[in-house]
């Protein structure tokens, strides 16, 4: 078992190699750079003044010496500096690292734990009007634009009822500590973790329905019924522990997916996460730190798939790891 | 005329009709259907409903719904008729998710089927392909593309495409798989059938209900990410897309609503159409489910 | 047209109603507060010597000071207490404030200045490299005595008007023998100014504190300010709304809302306070295009924009026409005595045919790809209503839209466009960044200059000579000569002039008290509570 994932977690290093490779060829290929960019922000500079902070960045380099020394210096960890922050990109993403995960899990944590009861219910009661209810709702979560939902609980709560702040991850200059500073965190959290989970909701709802109307069906589910089983130990004991998987592995698969989907989110309410990041170094050009949040999604989701075979096989011992 | 009758077996009605029963069993997914045809017919008649370009001036700006007989749903703030946009916009976003689906389905389906089909290091490669692209965040790499080729729909589409095809990949190669090593496929190796015969003729029509299905989810993903770009103001302005209305509208969101929530709605009711259509296909292709 | 023009100041006032700013008898000043200040993008850095942009001083202004700053009764002395030049325009004295300290307890003196000049304003510093081009040294006779010397005349009015943005020291202490663009006091700026640099948490917020040894005894009143990052303008607007923030300028709101919140009694909504800061909505175009390059064209296509409609419905009232490349803020170098292009759909058709462009079988006479700049719902809506009004009079119109590296890149480094549309800031004097629109032998990949292939010699000559002019008077009457030239050949539409637009909170108290008040220190700022 463990060699099993060791050998996945070798065999990834080429792929990092290839993502790397590929973002760093595709970045170059856009129009205009960083250097555009900051210009662009200042709002205009001479032509010797451009000439110059381009050298300093090193991008008056071509583009294959460029990759090389990226490449070269990424073999020994050092993701370089940001072009736009003038710091170690290194720095730069783990400032930003606390608040996606803090945002990621908590969403989907509640995504799951929701989506699973929801999905498990409605499929005790397949085809009835409870399940096209509760389906059809998930579905509909999922069919609004976040950006959507966000603003319209914004509007809700934050400027007409007044329950919630409109942004941030934190009060500014509000110097809580210990429980004060962790109930601020947290009220900070509610609408984006609800944006969030809402939409990752209806995925675990359908995923767990289906795989239980599935599973309720196999001989052993029958069998333990015929036993005598009682309904609640059936559904803890059998459909939940096999119906699980699917599910599980979506959760280790989601982790980039929900990178991207925290964008529009991360956006709206000012966190100062992973994927407002990664949306800014786009639109500004910074290569450096681009990269460095590529490299670090690889490195999470690679670590993610082995947490999740190792769970897996915890889940479900009739899988053959070979 | 009853003799005969009684011996004969009782026919198996055609397979349409069987798939159709299995389908209307589930409700939701004939709303699903309803709200489709619904959108088609949005799409169909919006050169009747206004035969001129949607994104001329048609009125005095920021009108309110139900005040200008000429602008039903109102006009937006550079007095474009609400109205007209969603209908050309019904083109725009069914353009898009079908055309971003198909090269999406394109692309896992060539994938997947060489990857399933050949196995050994084909497979090993498409495979790190795969998933490098399923690492790299999906919505930033749309994001990186938009940059690179511009806001054009035909590229927005394209790159809804390729950032979306590795699910369909992986489906396919799973099927094909386990079919590769079926007697049917077998018999026809040994009869001397190419390679390229029984990926396409023989093999992929048996794979194929399963990525019909997850074409529906492509398609209700398509559209969600045209009106993200459109939210950023990435979208293409030379046409009416209800992203790019709610992109525009949200600026007017708190006095003038109606401008973001009518196409936002729109989405909404499209996209949970194809779900439920995806549902629906589901229950009706794999009846082995529902007993 | 022209009366509508010299009621500019009563049409800006009539748009925004309370928007004189009250002035406080001095024992009803509360001090104390933290003032929290929305910012919609973040800057790379906070040294204003190395970076002149206004949304640097929004911040940097309040910790670090200029020589000179602007009032709405001219110019005033703020770390110079005095200026002169010399007959033949080559040195450029400057008297220094004594006994001003920066805020690590060193004292600021003319090293400093000197320092900060040779090595920045002339090194550097977008636009004042252009600027101090011919600045040779700056002599320091005593510790408060700074002598520009200049190899070309410089013209007093032009050094002082470039100063109050242009102008700003920094401690030498803090840079000499450093990498000067990688210090680490560029994003913990250290100043001689009313507030003192604290906290920069990248992304959310900069914090700044009262300096208890400010040079103006007293001041400033407030505790703390706070520069909050809100990048969507729609969070922006309930964050205003929900009171967690107290002022968005530059327009960090959406047009709808700050025409909302106009009507709201919390706030104060207006343009009153950026006199110093107005910019123009553009249209460019590409000579090298043969079409447009006939002028009759470019005419015609101004004949096709209804201005006042954009401005009504895209500005919402918040602006005037444009008459060229100098708006009303160039004080005596503006002139409203211009040809102008009335909004005449039928003239514009007839003159397009006369141009030898008939309709074609599809409708169109020509088709023009146009790259609308993305800076947001403006530039947006405006490259939109572009298109719509081409359309009227015949010429198709595909709008490319990319993000802003794309757009720069597009228009001008590659030349990939035929139109574009986006702002022309003015800086003080046309000299700043004005005349580089029109100038011939600009550099390629220099946004904001002329890259449109347009080249005219009377005009390359005109400019040269009014950079160089000593006079005010004959410099002015130069100025106008080129306003005129442009409206009449109308290589570039300066189509629409716009300050920016602040909504404030009516708790605070002495805001936009200057023409470049949110650049400004904020001194006599207070709160209301």
């Amino acid at each position: 078992m463990l060699v099993y994932s060791l050998r996945r977690l070798f065999q990834a290093i080429p792929v990092i190699i290839l993502i790397m490779i590929g973002t760093f060829l595709l970045l170059k290929l856009a129009p205009g750079d960083t250097v555009d960019a900051l210009v662009g922000d200042m709002g205009g500079a001479d032509a010797a003044f451009i000439e110059r902070l381009r050298a300093e960045y090193g991008l008056d380099k071509s583009v294959w010496v460029q990759l090389w020394r990226y490449m070269a210096k990424l073999a020994v960890f050092d993701l370089g500096q940001s072009f736009v922050y003038e710091l170690p990109v290194a720095t730069v993403l783990m400032d930003r690292l606390g608040t996606t995960l803090l945002l990621m899990v908590t969403s989907l944590s509640i995504a799951f734990s929701i989506g699973i009861a929801l999905g498990a219910f409605a499929a005790r009661r397949a085809y009835s009007l409870t399940d096209n209810v509760i389906s059809t709702l998930g579905l509909v979560f999922y069919a609004t634009p976040s950006f959507f939902l966000s603003l319209m609980m914004m509007l809700l709560f934050s400027v007409k009822l007044g329950w919630l702040p409109v942004g941030g991850i934190k009060t500014i200059a509000g110097f809580y500590t210990g429980w004060d500073h962790f109930w601020d965190v947290a009220r900070h959290l509610v609408m984006p973790t609800a944006a969030l989970s809402l939409i990752y909701l209806s995925f675990y709802l359908r995923l767990m329905r289906s795989s239980v109307i599935q599973v309720t069906d196999q001989d052993f589910v029958r069998t333990a019924r015929a036993k005598g089983a009682g309904e609640l130990r059936l559904m803890t004991h059998h459909i939940m522990r096999n119906a699980l998987l699917p599910a599980v592995t979506l959760f280790g698969m989601q982790f980039s997916t929900l990178l991207g989907g925290s964008v529009v989110v991360e956006t709206i309410f000012t966190l100062p996460g992973l994927g407002q990041l990664a949306y800014q170094s786009v639109i500004q050009r910074d290569m450096n730190t681009l990269m460095g949040i590529i490299f670090l999604c690889s490195i999470i989701v690679i670590l993610v798939n082995f947490l999740t075979d190792l769970l897996y096989a915890r889940l479900d011992s009739r899988i053959e790891l070979s | 005329m009853t003799v005969i009758d009684s011996d004969l077996r009782p026919q198996e009605p055609p397979r349409y009709v069987m798939f159709w029963r299995r389908y209307r069993r589930n409700r939701a997914a004939l709303l699903g259907l309803v709200l489709f045809a619904v959108v088609i017919a949005m799409a169909l008649t919006a050169g009747l409903v206004d035969p001129g370009d949607p994104l001329r001036r048609a009125g005095v700006p920021l009108t309110a719904p139900f005040v200008d007989p000429a602008n039903p749903f109102g006009t937006d703030q550079l007095g474009r008729s609400v109205m007209s946009q969603l209908f050309y916009g019904a083109r725009i976003s069914l353009l898009i998710g079908v055309v971003a689906t198909l090269i999406s389905i394109l692309i896992g389906i060539i994938v997947g089927a060489f990857a399933g089909y050949f196995g050994g290091w084909v497979d090993d490669i498409l495979m790190r392909i795969t998933e490098a692209f399923q690492t790299i965040p999906s919505f930033v790499l749309l994001l990186t593309l938009v940059a690179i080729l511009g806001s054009k729909i035909e590229w927005i589409t394209f790159a809804i495409g390729i950032v979306s095809w590795t699910a369909p990949a992986r489906m396919v190669r799973a099927e094909f798989m386990s079919l590769r090593n079926r007697e049917f496929v077998d018999a026809a190796r040994n009869l001397g059938v190419s390679n390229s015969s029984l990926i396409f003729r023989e093999i992929l029509p048996n794979a194929l209900p399963p990525i019909i299905v997850y074409a529906s989810v492509i398609m209700a993903l398509a559209i969600l990410l045209e009106s993200a770009l459109a939210f950023l103001g990435l979208g293409d302005p030379n046409y009416a897309s209800w992203g790019n209305m709610i992109g525009q509208g949200r600026a007017v969101l708190r006095t003038a609503w109606y401008c973001s929530a009518i196409p936002g709605i729109a989405i909404i009711l499209t996209v949970l159409s194809f779900s439920l259509l995806g549902e629906g296909l589901n229950d009706a292709m794999n009846p082995r489910q529902k007993q | 047209m022209t009366n509508k023009l010299i009621s500019f100041g009563a049409a800006c006032l009539a748009a925004t109603t309370a928007l004189v700013p009250i002035e406080t008898a001095a024992q009803d000043v509360q001090r104390g507060g933290t003032v929290v200040i929305h910012v919609s993008s973040e800057q790379r850095t906070l040294n204003p010597a190395l970076r002149a942009s206004t949304g640097v001083y929004y911040m940097s202004g309040k910790i670090i000071e200029p020589l000179i700053d602007i009032s709405y009764e001219g110019y005033v002395p703020v770390l110079a207490t005095e200026w002169s030049g010399s007959d033949d325009g080559l040195t450029v004295t400057l008297k220094l404030r004594e006994g001003v300290s920066w805020h690590d307890g060193e004292a600021f003196n003319c090293d400093d200045v000197a320092f900060s000049a040779m090595e920045m304003w002339k090194e550097l510093l977008n636009y004042s490299s252009a600027l101090q081009a011919n600045l040779e040294s700056v002599d320091c006779t005593d510790d408060h005595t700074a002598v520009f010397n200049y190899s070309q005349p410089m013209p007093l009015d032009l050094f002082v008007a470039a100063m109050p943005d242009l102008g700003h020291p920094i401690p030498k202490h803090l840079y000499e023998g450093t990498d000067y663009l990688s210090n680490e006091f560029n994003t913990a700026p250290v100043g001689t100014g009313p507030f003192r640099f604290v906290e920069y948490e990248r992304g959310q917020y900069i914090i700044a504190e009262r300096n208890e040894d400010y040079w103006r005894d007293g001041f400033p009143y407030l505790d703390r300010i706070v520069w909050r990052f809100i990048r969507d303008k729609s969070a922006a607007a309930a964050a205003l709304e929900a009171g967690e923030i107290h002022e968005s300028g530059f327009n960090g709101i959406s047009m709808a809302d700050i025409v909302r919140m106009s009507e709201d009694d919390r706030f104060d909504v207006g343009n009153h306070g950026y006199e110093n800061n107005v910019a123009h909505s553009t249209v460019e175009f590409n000579h090298r295009n043969p079409i447009l390059a006939d002028v009759r064209v470019r005419q015609a296509i101004y004949h096709g924009l209804d201005i006042d409609y954009a401005i009504d419905t895209i500005m919402r009232g918040f602006a005037v026409p444009g008459v060229g490349p100098i708006p009303t803020a160039g004080a005596a170098n503006y002139t409203n005595d211009v040809p102008m292009y009335d909004y005449d759909v039928e003239l514009a058709r007839t003159l397009l045919d006369e141009a030898g462009y008939p309709v074609g079988d599809d409708g169109f006479r020509f088709k023009l790809r146009h790259r609308p700049a993305p800076w947001g719902e403006y530039t947006q809506l405006w490259g939109e209503y572009f298109a719509q009004a081409m359309k009227e009079i015949g010429i198709g119109v595909e709008i490319l839209t990319n993000d802003a590296p794309g757009f720069l890149n597009g228009v001008y480094r590659d030349h990939d466009f035929d139109t574009a549309n986006g702002w022309h800031q003015f800086r003080s004097d046309p000299a700043v960044s004005t005349m580089v629109w029109l100038r011939s032998g600009q550099p390629e990949g220099t946004p904001w200059t002329n890259q449109f292939g347009w080249q005219s010699d009377e005009m390359d000559q005109m400019i040269d000579e009014a950079a160089s002019e000593l006079d005010p008077k004959t410099r002015a009457g130069m100025y106008h000569t080129i306003q005129r030239k442009v409206m009449e050949e109308a290589p570039v539409f300066f189509a629409i002039e716009h300050p920016f637009i602040s909504v404030t909170s009516t708790k605070l108290m002495n805001h936009h008290n200057t023409p470049r008040w949110n650049s400004s220190s904020w001194y006599d700022l207070w709160i209301n509570e």
